[in-house]
């Protein structure tokens, strides 16, 4: 049988049938709580994110422009909530919570663990918007055209954020004997 | 090495080239050991990073997704609804009957519950805007750590809302009550443990959730005078270890 697409999904949602929304979150929320894992770090506070993309996406599919694909569209509201999030966990000190590194699969050998921790550490120390910017290229494998539909930027302004970036995260990698 | 050449590198990294761009990073390679060495170490980089391991994400959260967004049911309009709409109230304009029914509708949609969040151990003071979007109220947070027993509750409760989402990290050792007076508070609906191992047990005017790891549930409490609250213990074998009020009606 051929899986129906998200266009199918999203009309039957804005025809009334609020199933087709259950097949879309399911599509989609590994991959949107992995975004916002690498975001924030703490798996809690990713799983809120999650949440709350589903919740958002659902409340403004009336207002989903039928010319984006449904999950930049997603992923969209996935860096912003997680930015959010970040700029409202800044006021607050020592709210360090359940970190990614604990979720790590038990099935790793200890220095891959150390490795992904690694990862993520230095991840952390990267502004939001050049984490973002990794996390969809890297981790998510988006093209510099997705990634800029997703933070509204041109494609030349991807890029160079991208790279410097990435130049900020391999110094910082390189601080921890990673890389 | 210029601009031009470490953008041409990193777009070859990123498998954005032209087969004439590949060719003129194959010469550059050639002739440039800086170059080179620039290559290689994005190309480690990328490596690194496409090869970070997909965190699984909690078993419950699909549930807890479609709990939310089904509890949060404003219809969705059609954009050409909407469109009509906003033509229909340039001739009409909308009388004060048609924004109580949105008020109205505003007021219903806002009544909703919400989800449970598992609270780390150490944030107990954790005011909750950090959570879920349409959380308004605070997360009252109660934590213990006795012995080989821990436990963490978060309650959140939505502005206005009757319904409380609890969520629990519990070990063996601990149980969570929640009790409130029943001639002030009627519980109207329960829903969860979300995972089979725990166990959720109601008497008059107390409900507890055992099990161990992540726990949830959710309590559709509607206060019947002002001022309520639910007190809500961690009860380990020893008896209550922690207590906290907390009000669930302004």
């Amino acid at each position: 049988m051929t899986e129906r697409s998200d266009e199918e999904f999203v009309r039957q949602c804005r025809s009334g049938d609020r199933k087709a929304y259950d097949a879309l979150v399911e599509r989609y929320q590994r991959t949107i709580y992995n975004v916002a894992i690498r975001m924030v770090r703490d798996r809690d506070d990713a799983a809120d994110v999650t949440q709350s993309v589903f919740v958002k996406a659902y409340e403004g599919l009336a207002k989903f422009d039928d010319r984006f694909k449904f999950f930049s569209w997603l992923y969209r509201i996935a860096v912003n909530e997680s930015l959010n999030l970040l700029s409202q966990r800044k006021r607050f000190d020592g709210l360090e919570g359940v970190d990614v590194a604990e979720t790590i699969d038990e099935g790793l050998d200890d220095e891959t663990v150390e490795r992904e921790a690694s990862i993520q550490g230095a991840l952390m120390l990267l502004k939001s918007d050049q984490r973002a910017i990794i996390v969809l290229k890297h981790m998510q494998g988006l093209s510099y055209e997705e990634i800029g539909q997703i933070m509204d930027l041109p494609v030349k302004r991807v890029k160079s954020r991208l790279f410097s970036a990435r130049q900020a995260l391999r110094d910082h990698l390189r601080k921890k004997g990673v890389g | 090495m210029d601009a031009k050449n470490r953008d041409l590198l990193n777009r070859d990294v990123d498998g954005a080239v032209t087969d004439t761009d590949r060719q003129q990073v194959q010469r550059l390679l050639k002739r440039s050991a800086e170059a080179r060495r620039f290559h290689a170490e994005l190309t480690r980089l990328s490596r690194l990073l496409s090869g970070v391991a997909e965190v699984d994400p909690p078993v419950h959260l699909a549930n807890r997704i479609r709990a939310a967004v089904h509890g949060h049911d404003a219809p969705i309009q059609p954009r050409t609804h909407i469109w009509r709409e906003k033509l229909t109230s340039l001739v009409h304009p909308p009388t004060p009957l048609r924004y109580g029914s949105v008020f109205a509708g505003g007021l219903v949609a806002g009544l909703f519950l919400f989800m449970t969040f598992l609270q780390p151990l150490d944030r107990s003071s954790v005011p909750d805007s950090a959570a879920a979007g349409t959380v308004v109220g605070r997360a009252e947070s109660i934590t213990v750590a006795a012995g080989d027993a821990s436990g963490s509750v978060r309650v959140m409760r939505l502005g206005g809302s009757s319904e409380l989402a609890v969520r629990m990290t519990l070990n063996r050792g601990i149980v969570t009550r929640l009790s409130f007076d029943p001639s002030r508070i009627t519980l109207k609906g329960i829903r969860g443990p979300e995972t089979p191992s725990g166990s959720l047990t109601v008497r008059e005017g107390v409900v507890e959730l055992a099990g161990t790891g992540i726990q949830a549930c959710t309590l559709d409490l509607v206060p019947r005078t002002p001022g309520a609250s639910v007190a809500v213990s961690l009860m380990g074998a020893e008896g209550e270890l922690l207590r906290k009020s907390i009000p669930i009606a302004d």
